[in-house]
């Protein structure tokens, strides 16, 4: 086992408690993207160049405040098991599982990671629980800071910062937020708010959990735009705009509620009562189930369950994780077993832990 | 809401792009995301394969293909054209011509507003100057197609320039 993470819980992005609008927006996160000066970008570089790239960051690194304490974890040392389990963490991509001299840098609290010779030599990140774009962005901007004393980046005057991809270059920035929106799903309402979302110079995708289906309800917005707005620019905008969203979902759980609270009430205790004391729970249902919880949390009708341990919940619950925890390579239906107890063990838990 | 290929499945992934001075809706479900090769196995967004796609748009200047290749990578603009990536940052000087009308494209303007590196020289005020002569080329070229949404954008980023140019200037002085 070389994962230095403690995997028994989950970043402290998910876990905290208090943060903005959490009833609606789970995390905010920024990633930017950077590259070395003069060095092929990852997707053409030989072996050697790759090694060297790494070696610069894990240089830089440490020089940095930030990451004084950050694991450095090097992807050739781990099984395909970790490697899922940092994907489920939302610390690297599947895309850097295709490189073939990769590491992530992560600090302890999980806040902040740095993925090298990604689709660019570094891409790194902030992730915070809530609504939290413009500290977010902080955030990035001094760890960039930071590495940029001790790194040669990539910059051209015209055009920012450059990337493997054009579609990235400028800022290198993609700031985004995952937000929870089963009012708005429950009334329909969702696709009018998708469509204005995405003419607002933002993209909305499903989010996914294991396999192919979307985790119910939640959806990822993030900008589309990289180039020709600053930073700040972008951050305040999707700050703004999910405000906005969020407002509206709380409209729509208000009058979902007013409307016909004994089948609202109804649907979240049965959810309550299957989670609580099913033996097996696929990861769809869990998804579905653990959504219909967390609004039972929000009309405050389930008791001493706060909304971050969902947040929790939903990364522990998916297959690297839960192999991890029980230490064996489970298959998809001692992977239910497991999920099933994982769950009931925790909803049993009073929230103060 | 259903996709908008298919109309089979639900739509999961939703954006809007401006293509010829038209905002064109994506609304897609994951296999048509797929096949479009804007969404990879573990739902990962490939936007940038929607480039290729982009090139494809009948342009008002056609670039030529140039038998252009990078000094320091060795790309060819025949390799970006087909996937979408540049082999180094230097191929954004190499491949400068055919990348500004594209960068255009995607985000709508093709001039960095945001973050410098500290030690990064701000624009030598020459360069900004020939940026300004080749915005004033393609602002006239805009209104001749009568598109003006696209001529508004281009006189905004001439004016930008200008605007620092001047405080530059202002700066020195003082
Ligand atoms: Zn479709
Ligand atoms: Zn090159």
């Amino acid at each position: 086992m070389s994962l230095p993470l403690n995997i028994d819980a989950s970043g402290r992005w998910m876990r905290t408690e208090g943060a903005a609008d959490s009833d609606v927006v789970v995390s905010s996160r920024v990633r930017l993207a950077r590259n070395l000066n003069e060095l092929p970008f990852p997707h053409v570089a030989a072996t050697d160049v790759l090694k060297a790239v790494r070696e610069q960051v894990t240089q830089a690194a440490q020089s940095s405040k930030l990451l004084q304490k950050a694991h450095h974890i090097r992807l050739e040392d781990l099984s395909d098991v970790e490697k899922q389990v940092l994907i489920e963490r939302h610390l690297i991509n599947q895309r850097l599982l295709e490189s073939k001299i990769a590491s992530v840098i992560v600090e302890q609290e999980e806040i902040i990671s740095v993925m090298v010779n990604e689709e660019d030599h570094l891409r790194m990140q902030a992730l915070e629980p809530g609504l939290a774009m413009i500290d977010t962005w902080r955030l990035t901007d001094t760890l960039d800071n930071e590495l940029e004393g001790a790194l040669d980046y990539a910059f051209r005057p015209d055009v920012g910062y450059c990337t493997a991809c054009p579609t990235n270059v400028g800022t290198g920035m993609r700031a985004s937020v995952l937000v929870h929106l089963p009012g708005l799903v429950e009334t329909k309402q969702i696709d009018k708010v998708l469509k204005a979302v995405s003419h607002l110079g933002l993209a909305v995708r499903g989010f996914y959990g294991e396999g192919t289906e979307p985790m119910s309800n939640f959806f990822q917005i993030s900008n589309q735009i990289t180039l020709s707005r600053a930073e700040e620019e972008i951050v305040d905008n999707i700050e703004k705009i999910t405000k906005q969203i969020a407002s509206k979902e709380r409209e729509a759980r208000k009058w979902l509620y007013s409307e016909n609270h004994l089948r609202v009430e109804d649907t979240i205790f049965r959810a309550w009562g299957i989670l609580r004391h099913a033996r097996l729970l696929s990861s769809k249902e869990s998804m579905n189930l653990l959504s219909s919880l967390r609004l039972g949390v929000y009309y405050k009708l389930i008791p001493d369950i706060t909304p971050q341990m969902l947040n929790e919940l939903f990364v522990l619950i998916q297959p690297a994780h839960l192999c991890v925890a029980s230490g064996k390579d489970l298959q998809a239906e001692d992977r239910d077993v497991a999920r099933a107890e994982l769950i009931r063990a925790r909803l049993r838990m009073k929230a103060a832990g | 809401m259903l996709c908008k290929r298919c109309n089979k499945q639900e739509a999961k992934i939703h954006f809007a792009k401006i293509i010829n001075n038209q905002t064109t809706e994506f609304h897609l479900c994951e296999a048509c995301a797929q096949q479009m090769n804007i969404m990879g196995e573990n739902h990962e967004f490939h936007l940038e394969n929607l480039i290729t796609g982009l090139q494809d748009q009948p342009e008002g200047a056609a670039v030529e293909t140039t038998g252009l290749a990078c000094p320091v990578c060795g790309q060819t603009s025949g390799t970006f054209k087909r996937t979408g990536r540049l082999g180094c940052p230097r191929c954004y000087t190499t491949f400068h011509d055919e990348l500004i009308p594209l960068l255009r494209k995607i985000h709508g303007s093709a001039h960095h507003t945001g973050k410098s590196p500290a030690r990064a020289k701000p624009a030598a005020a020459s360069v900004r100057a020939r940026d300004i002569k080749r915005l004033r080329r393609d602002l006239r070229e805009a209104i001749s197609q009568e598109d003006y949404e696209r001529a508004a954008e281009i006189r905004d980023e001439i004016k930008r320039i200008e605007v620092e140019l001047k405080t530059e200037e202002g700066a020195n002085r003082s």
